[in-house]
C-alpha cells in the first residue's frame, strides 16, 4: 500500500464524507507519516467512525501511532499458539463462587 | 502534632488521648487545603463528611469500641476513582469532572467500618493513563508534582496519594495499579505502596480501565502501615465476581516473627538504570542480606512480548470501558494530547489481537511461576530513574537509560502483588525505591520481608524540606 499523503488524505476524507461526518476542518501541517499497511488501514477505521472529532493533524499522528503499534502487534502475533492454548479468561454460567 | 506520624503512632496518640480524631482531621485538613494546590494533589476536600466521621470515632474511643480497629479516626484519602456518596467523583478527567454516586465503593464502606476518616479525593491522571498519555501535565488538577522537588512529577497515575502521603497530607492513601500505577508515584514520591494479588481487594465501585488487569491498594508512609490498611480491605465481594481470599497477618506478627526469604535480582533490570537509583538499589540488597536472607540472581528472565501483551489488553479494554466518550467525541476534552487521540486508536484494536493477548496470558503466568518455585521475592529497582521533570514529553529525557527486562509489566499480568519502598535519593533530591514481587496471594511473605528492610533502614523516614 502506497505511503499516505495530503493527496490521499484529502481523497479519504472525501470518501469518508459520504459514510461519515467530514474530518473536523484544520488546515494539515504535519508530516507524512511513515508507510505501514496495517496502520493506514487501522487509521482508515478511526476515520470512518470517528473522523468527524479529529483535525488533520491529530488523524496524522493517529497513523504515525498505529502504524508504531503495528511494529509491537508483529510481536505479538509471532508468538507461537497452538489450537488448545485458551485465553486467560473463562467463561462461567454462574459468578457465584461461595 | 506530627504529619508525617504512622498510622501506628496516630492510633496510640488517640488510644492515649493525646489528641482527638476530631483534632486529627483538623490538622490534616487544614494542610490538605494549604499545601494540596503546591502539588496539584487534591480534586475535593470532603470536610463535611471527614468531621462526621471524626466526630463517630472519638465517640467510638469513649464508648471503649476502638479494640482490634487500627485505622480508627485516622484520616484518609483516596484517588479520585473510587465512588463516594454524594461527593463528585471525576477519573481525573475533564467530561467526569461533575460525575456524582449514590453510593460508596466497597473499599470505601470497608474502610469506614474501620472507623478511618475520609477527608479527601486525591488527584490521579486522567482516565488512570489508559489513553497513553506522554506527559505530567495529564489531569484536569493539572501535573502533580512530588513534594521533594515541586519541578518534577509525582508519577501516576496514582499521583495524588503519592503525593498527598509523602508531604504529610493524610496518614493514607488508597491507589490503583494497572501497570504501575501504585509503584510509579510511591517511587517519585518516596513512600510505602503495595499493590495486592488481583483479586484480593474488590474493585467494585472503582473506575474500571481494565478489568483483567486492575487493583486497588494502599499508599502509606510504611510497609507495616501498607499492611494494616491492606487487612482492612481484603476480602470478597459479592459485588466483584473476582474477588479471591488471601491470607493476612497483622504488622505486630510480622515484626516478631522474621521469616528467611529466598531473594531474587534479575539480571539488567539494575546495570543501566540511573547510577544512584542502582547504588541505592545494590545498598538495598545488602541490607536484605545483612537481615539473613539470601540473595541469587536470575540469569535469564523469561523472554515473552509483555510489553505488546499489556499494551494490547489495556487499549482494548480501555476501549471498551470508555467507548462512550469515545464514541461521542467527549475524548477531545482530556487534558494530555496524547489522551486527545489515544481512545481513538485504542478503539480500533482487532478482536484476534485481544484474544492472543489473553491466550499469551497463560504461559506468561506459567512461566513466572516457575520463578517463584525457587525464589519467594523478586526484586529490582522500583523505576529505573528518579521522578520525570514537570514539561517536557517523557519520551524526551533520561533517553540513556534501560531498565531491562518489564517487572511492572509482567508481574501485573501475572497479577502479582508487590511494594515499592524508598531506598535513598537521587538527581535533584528526588528519592529511589526498590520493588520487591511475590507469587500471587503470598503477601504474607511479602509484607514480612518488607517490614524487616524498613526496620533495618531510615530512609521512610525522611521527609521533603517545605512541607513540615
Amino acid at each position: 500500500m502506497s505511503r499516505t499523503t495530503r493527496r490521499t488524505f484529502a481523497k479519504s476524507i472525501a470518501l469518508a464524507a459520504a459514510a461519515a461526518p467530514v474530518l473536523a476542518q484544520q488546515p494539515p501541517a504535519a508530516p507524512p507519516p511513515p508507510p505501514s499497511p496495517l496502520g493506514h488501514a487501522l487509521a482508515g477505521v478511526v476515520l470512518a467512525e470517528s473522523g468527524q472529532h479529529l483535525t488533520a493533524d491529530e488523524f496524522f499522528d493517529i497513523e504515525k501511532d498505529l502504524a508504531s503499534n503495528a511494529d509491537a502487534y508483529k510481536r505479538l502475533r509471532e508468538f507461537k499458539l497452538h489450537n488448545g492454548d485458551e485465553p486467560d479468561f473463562t467463561f462461567g454460567a454462574s459468578t457465584k463462587r461461595w | 502534632m506530627n504529619a508525617y506520624a504512622t498510622i501506628d503512632e496516630l492510633g496510640a496518640m488517640l488510644r492515649g488521648k493525646q489528641t482527638t480524631s476530631v483534632e486529627l482531621t483538623k490538622f490534616y485538613l487544614d494542610r490538605l487545603e494549604k499545601l494540596g494546590p503546591k502539588l496539584n494533589a487534591v480534586v475535593t476536600i470532603t470536610r463535611e463528611r471527614a468531621m462526621e466521621e471524626a466526630k463517630r470515632a472519638d465517640a467510638d474511643f469513649a464508648s471503649g469500641n476502638h479494640r482490634g480497629r487500627p485505622l480508627l479516626g485516622i484520616p484518609y484519602g483516596v484517588k479520585d476513582l473510587l465512588a463516594t456518596k454524594g461527593i463528585p467523583t471525576t477519573y481525573g478527567a475533564e467530561p467526569y469532572r461533575n460525575q456524582v454516586f449514590d453510593y460508596d465503593a466497597t473499599v470505601i464502606e470497608r474502610l469506614t467500618k474501620a472507623g478511618a476518616v475520609l477527608a479527601a479525593k486525591l488527584a490521579m491522571v486522567e482516565l488512570a493513563g489508559g489513553f497513553g498519555y506522554n506527559n505530567a501535565d495529564a489531569s484536569f488538577t493539572g501535573p502533580g508534582r512530588t513534594p521533594w522537588n515541586t519541578e518534577f512529577w509525582s508519577g501516576g497515575s496514582s499521583s495524588g496519594p503519592g503525593a498527598a502521603v509523602g508531604a504529610g497530607l493524610v496518614a493514607f492513601a488508597i491507589g490503583s495499579e494497572t501497570s504501575g500505577s501504585i509503584l510509579t508515584p510511591s517511587s517519585f514520591c518516596g513512600v510505602s505502596g503495595l499493590r495486592p494479588t488481583y483479586g484480593a481487594v474488590s474493585r467494585h465501585g472503582a473506575m474500571a480501565l481494565c478489568w483483567t488487569l486492575d487493583k486497588l491498594g494502599p499508599m502509606c508512609r510504611t510497609a507495616a502501615d501498607c499492611n494494616t490498611v491492606f487487612g482492612e480491605i481484603i476480602g470478597l465481594d459479592e459485588h466483584d465476581p473476582t474477588t479471591i481470599s488471601v491470607k493476612w497477618i497483622a504488622s505486630s506478627m510480622h515484626a516478631a516473627n522474621k521469616r528467611k526469604a529466598r531473594i531474587a535480582t534479575v539480571k539488567g533490570t539494575y546495570d543501566r538504570v540511573q547510577p544512584a537509583v542502582r547504588d541505592n538499589f545494590l545498598k538495598s540488597v545488602d541490607a536484605l542480606k545483612s537481615l539473613g536472607h539470601t540473595v541469587s540472581e536470575i540469569e535469564k528472565y523469561p523472554e515473552l512480548p509483555y510489553g505488546p501483551v499489556i499494551g494490547v489488553i489495556v487499549d482494548a479494554e480501555g476501549a471498551s470501558a470508555f467507548e462512550d466518550v469515545i464514541r461521542d467525541g467527549r475524548e477531545k476534552q482530556l487534558r494530555a494530547k496524547a489522551d486527545k487521540i489515544g481512545g481513538f486508536e485504542a478503539a480500533s484494536t482487532l478482536a484476534v489481537d485481544y484474544i492472543r493477548a489473553q491466550r499469551i496470558r497463560p504461559k506468561i503466568r506459567k512461566a513466572l511461576l516457575e520463578l517463584f518455585n525457587d525464589h519467594d521475592l523478586i526484586i529490582a529497582p522500583g523505576r529505573s530513574t528518579v521522578a520525570y521533570p514537570v514539561g517536557p514529553n517523557f519520551d524526551e529525557v533520561y533517553k540513556d537509560v534501560r531498565s531491562g527486562p518489564s517487572m511492572i509489566g509482567s508481574m501485573n499480568l501475572l497479577g502479582a502483588p508487590a511494594v515499592a519502598l524508598p531506598n535513598g535519593f537521587g538527581e535533584n533530591g528526588l528519592p529511589t525505591s526498590i520493588q520487591m514481587n511475590a507469587a500471587p496471594a503470598n503477601e504474607t511473605m511479602l509484607m514480612n520481608v518488607a517490614i524487616q528492610l524498613q526496620s533495618a533502614t531510615e530512609h521512610h523516614k525522611k521527609t521533603p524540606a517545605g512541607f513540615e
